[in-house]
C-alpha cells in the first residue's frame, strides 16, 4: 500500500511472510477485490482525532438543528455511530482536553481548571500509539498552561498556539510549528491548522498516522472566515424560549469577558461552525483522494457544550446539559456494520483514550478511567456505564461555584462548593431541560439517598478528590 | 438655589434610580419564567434597558434632581455613585461562598465594575454642564461658571476613563490585563 509499509520493503517476518500467502489465498477464494477488503481489515488503521472548541451536542444539521447546515458531520454521522448522550466530565476547556488526552477525570490527571499546567508525567493516548508505530501528530489548540510548550511524549509534529494563554485568535494567528514561532498572516485559524493537517496526512509514509486536530473555533470571540460572515444574516435564530440577547449582560455573566448580544455571538457561532465543516470535508476529501477513507477512524467531538440563554446563562461549566453534552461521532467501517446508528448509551470525553487504543489493539494502561466504546461500537446491545462523575473547579473567570454531580441515565444530582447554591436534583426523562428541582420531595429525598450513595461509590473508585482543595 | 431637606435633595433622587434598578432586575429574572413568548421579549427588552439606564446612566437623571434640589457638590457625588456602588457590591456578593476573601476584593477592579463608576462620573459632568447652563438662564445667578475646577474634574476623570475602556475594545484589553494580574497574584 503506497502510504504504509510495503510488506517487501524491509526484512519479511514470520507474520508479514504469513499475511502475504494469506492474502493470497483470498484472492484466490474471493476475488481481488474481497480479499482487498479484508487484508484492510487487519492492518493498522490511520487515526484522525477533530476536536473542537464549545460546540454543543445539537449543532448539527444531523441532530436537527433549525438552520445550521453541517453535510460533512452529517455524512460521518451517517456512514458511522453517532453518541447521541456523550458527556464532558468537567465542561472547560483545558480539564476536558487533558481529560480527552489521558483518560482521566480531572482531579487524576490535575490539570483542574484553565490556569492549572499539564502534568508531564500524565501519559497521553497518543504517547501509546506512537508506542505501537503510529506517525503522530497534534496541530491545533493545546490551551493547558506552563513554562512554554509542554514536552509532550509521542509526538513527531506539534504545531499550537500560545497567544492569549492558548486560546489563539481566528485571524493571523501565530504559530509553534515544532517549536518556531511563525507569523501567520492573512491566515483563518481553522483553514491554517486544516492546512497542516492535510500536509501530515498526505505525507508518504511507512506508518500508519495519528492526527488530534484541535480546532479553536468555535470559542468564544466567534469569527467566521470572510466567505461565510453574514451567512446567516437573514436567518431566524430561533434561539432557546428562555434567552434573549442582554443575557450576556445579567447575572453576573459578563464575568466571563463574553459581553456582546446574544443573537450577534450566536449568529456568529453559527457561521464558525460552518466553517468547522467544511474543513472536515477536505480532509474527508483528501482521505478519499489517497483511498484511505476507511482504513482511518474519525472522531469528532468537542470539549464541552454552551449555553445560549438556557437557565439565564452563557458560557459552559454547569453541570447543566447544555453545558456537558457534546457531539461525539465515529466513523470506521473496519468496525461498525450499521452506519447511521444512534447509539444511546452514554460516552464521555475519558472514553476517547481507552477507545482508540481498543480499537488498534494497543493494551490500555489501568490508570485510564475511561471505557472503551468498541463493544458498543460492536454491538448496540452491549451495555453502557449506569452513572458517572461530573466535576468542576470554579476560577476567577467563572460565575459558577466549583461542583460535583453524578449523572445517570435519568438523574442528576448536583452538589455547590461549600454550599455556595442549593443541591438539586433533577429526573431527566420528566424534566429534560432540568427546570424543576424535585430535591426536596419525597420522591426526590429517596432518590437523593441513591444517588448520593452513587456519587460516593464512584469518588472512591477513581479515588476522588476536590478539586478545590487540589 | 434654595437647599431642599435631606430627603428631598439626596434620598429621592438615590431612591428613583436605585429603586428602578431594583425592580427592573427583578422583573429581568421573572421575565424568563414566562411561558407566552411576546410577553416574555417585551418585559426582557424593557427592563433591560431600564436596569442599564439606572446602573449605567442613573447619574444624569439623580444629578440633575439633586442639583435643582440643592445638593452640595460632594453630595451630589454620592448622589451618582451610589446605584452603580450597590450594583458592584451586589454583583461582587454574588460569589461569596466560592471566592477567598482577597478574591473578592480583587473583584473590585474588575473593568466593568470600574468601567460602572467611570460612567457615572461622566455622566455627573455631563449633568453638571446643563444643570449650570439651565440654572443661570432661569435665575439671577448670571456669573455662575458652567466648568469649576470640581465640575470639570468630574468631566476629564469620566471621559478620560470612558474612552479607555471603549477606544479600540479598550474594555477587552482591560479584561485581559486584569486576568492576567488575577492570574500573577492568585494562581
Amino acid at each position: 500500500m503506497k502510504y504504509h509499509k510495503s510488506n517487501f520493503s524491509q526484512s519479511i517476518t514470520r507474520r508479514d511472510a504469513l499475511k502475504v500467502m494469506g492474502g493470497a489465498a483470498l484472492s484466490l477464494l474471493f476475488g481481488y477485490d474481497h480479499s482487498k477488503k479484508l487484508i484492510a481489515q487487519t492492518k493498522k488503521p490511520n487515526v484522525i482525532f477533530v476536536l473542537t472548541d464549545d460546540h454543543r451536542w445539537d449543532a448539527m444539521s444531523c441532530m436537527g438543528h433549525p438552520f445550521l447546515k453541517t453535510p460533512n458531520l452529517d455524512r460521518i454521522a451517517n456512514e458511522g455511530i453517532l453518541f447521541e448522550n456523550a458527556f464532558v466530565t468537567t465542561s472547560l476547556c483545558s480539564p476536558s482536553r487533558a481529560s480527552f488526552l489521558s483518560g482521566q477525570y480531572a482531579h487524576t490527571h490535575g490539570v483542574i481548571h484553565n490556569y492549572t499546567p499539564w502534568n508531564e508525567s500524565n501519559t497521553t493516548f497518543l504517547e501509546l500509539i506512537k508506542k505501537a508505530g503510529y506517525d503522530t501528530a497534534f496541530i491545533g489548540k493545546w490551551h493547558m498552561p506552563g513554562e512554554g510548550l509542554p514536552k509532550l511524549r509521542g509526538l513527531d509534529h506539534f504545531i499550537t498556539f500560545t497567544m492569549l494563554s492558548g486560546q489563539g485568535v481566528y485571524y493571523d494567528c501565530p504559530l509553534f510549528i515544532d517549536g518556531v514561532e511563525t507569523e501567520r498572516k492573512g491566515k483563518y485559524i481553522t483553514e491554517d491548522l486544516t492546512d497542516f493537517a492535510l500536509k501530515f496526512i498526505e505525507k508518504k509514509r511507512n506508518n500508519p498516522f495519528c492526527l488530534y486536530l484541535s480546532h479553536k473555533a468555535a470559542h468564544y470571540g466567534f469569527r467566521p472566515p470572510k466567505h461565510l460572515n453574514h451567512l446567516y444574516d437573514d436567518v431566524d435564530l430561533k434561539l432557546p424560549k428562555e434567552s434573549d440577547i442582554w443575557i450576556p449582560f445579567t447575572n453576573a455573566n459578563y464575568i466571563t469577558g463574553q459581553i456582546l448580544p446574544m443573537n450577534f455571538m450566536y449568529r456568529n457561532y453559527c457561521e464558525t461552525l460552518v466553517s468547522v465543516d467544511e474543513q472536515l470535508g477536505r480532509i474527508i476529501k483528501k482521505l478519499e483522494e489517497m483511498n484511505e477513507l476507511d482504513n482511518t477512524v474519525i472522531i469528532y467531538s468537542a470539549d464541552n457544550g454552551y449555553f445560549w440563554g438556557e437557565h439565564g446563562n452563557i458560557d459552559k461549566r454547569l453541570a447543566y446539559e447544555e453545558s456537558i453534552r457534546i457531539p461525539f461521532i465515529i466513523r470506521y467501517p473496519g468496525l461498525i456494520k450499521d452506519p447511521g446508528r444512534r447509539a444511546k448509551q452514554m460516552a464521555l470525553n475519558i472514553d476517547l483514550a481507552p477507545t482508540l487504543l481498543d480499537i488498534l489493539n494497543v493494551p490500555i494502561p489501568a490508570n485510564m478511567q475511561g471505557m472503551s466504546l468498541k463493544p458498543i461500537i460492536l454491538s448496540d446491545k452491549s451495555k453502557g456505564r449506569e452513572s458517572w462523575l461530573y466535576e468542576y473547579c470554579s476560577e476567577l473567570t467563572s460565575n459558577v461555584p466549583g461542583i460535583t454531580a453524578v449523572r445517570t441515565e435519568n438523574y442528576k444530582y448536583i452538589e455547590y462548593q461549600n454550599n455556595a447554591w442549593p443541591s438539586e436534583l433533577f429526573d431527566l426523562t420528566k424534566d429534560p431541560g432540568e427546570r424543576n428541582n424535585i430535591i426536596k420531595t419525597g420522591r426526590g429525598k429517596v432518590l437523593l439517598k441513591e444517588l448520593k450513595k452513587e456519587m460516593e461509590r464512584i469518588k472512591i473508585e477513581t479515588e476522588f478528590k476536590p478539586l478545590e482543595n487540589m | 438655589m434654595e437647599k431642599q431637606s435631606f430627603s428631598r435633595r439626596i434620598l429621592f433622587p438615590i431612591a428613583l434610580v436605585m429603586g428602578t434598578m431594583i425592580i427592573s432586575i427583578n422583573a429581568y429574572d421573572l421575565s424568563r419564567s414566562i411561558e407566552n413568548q411576546t410577553l416574555h421579549q417585551s418585559i426582557a427588552h424593557i427592563s433591560a434597558v431600564l436596569m442599564f439606564l439606572s446602573i449605567w446612566l442613573g447619574a444624569l437623571f439623580a444629578n440633575t434632581i439633586a442639583f435643582f434640589r440643592g445638593a452640595s457638590f460632594g453630595e451630589r457625588l454620592i448622589v451618582c455613585l451610589a446605584t452603580p456602588i450597590v450594583w458592584c457590591t451586589k454583583s461582587i456578593l454574588y460569589f461569596r461562598g466560592f471566592r477567598t476573601v482577597g478574591e473578592m476584593i480583587f473583584l473590585i477592579f474588575f473593568p466593568v465594575f470600574i468601567g460602572t463608576l467611570a460612567v457615572a462620573v461622566l455622566c455627573m459632568g455631563l449633568s453638571e454642564i446643563w444643570c449650570r447652563i439651565i440654572y443661570r438662564r432661569r435665575s439671577e445667578y448670571a456669573d455662575l461658571k458652567i466648568f469649576e475646577l470640581s465640575n470639570t474634574l468630574a468631566l476629564i476623570i469620566g471621559i478620560g476613563l470612558t474612552t479607555l475602556f471603549l477606544w479600540h475594545g479598550g474594555l477587552f484589553y482591560a479584561y485581559n490585563i486584569y486576568m492576567a494580574a488575577y492570574e500573577y497574584i492568585f494562581q
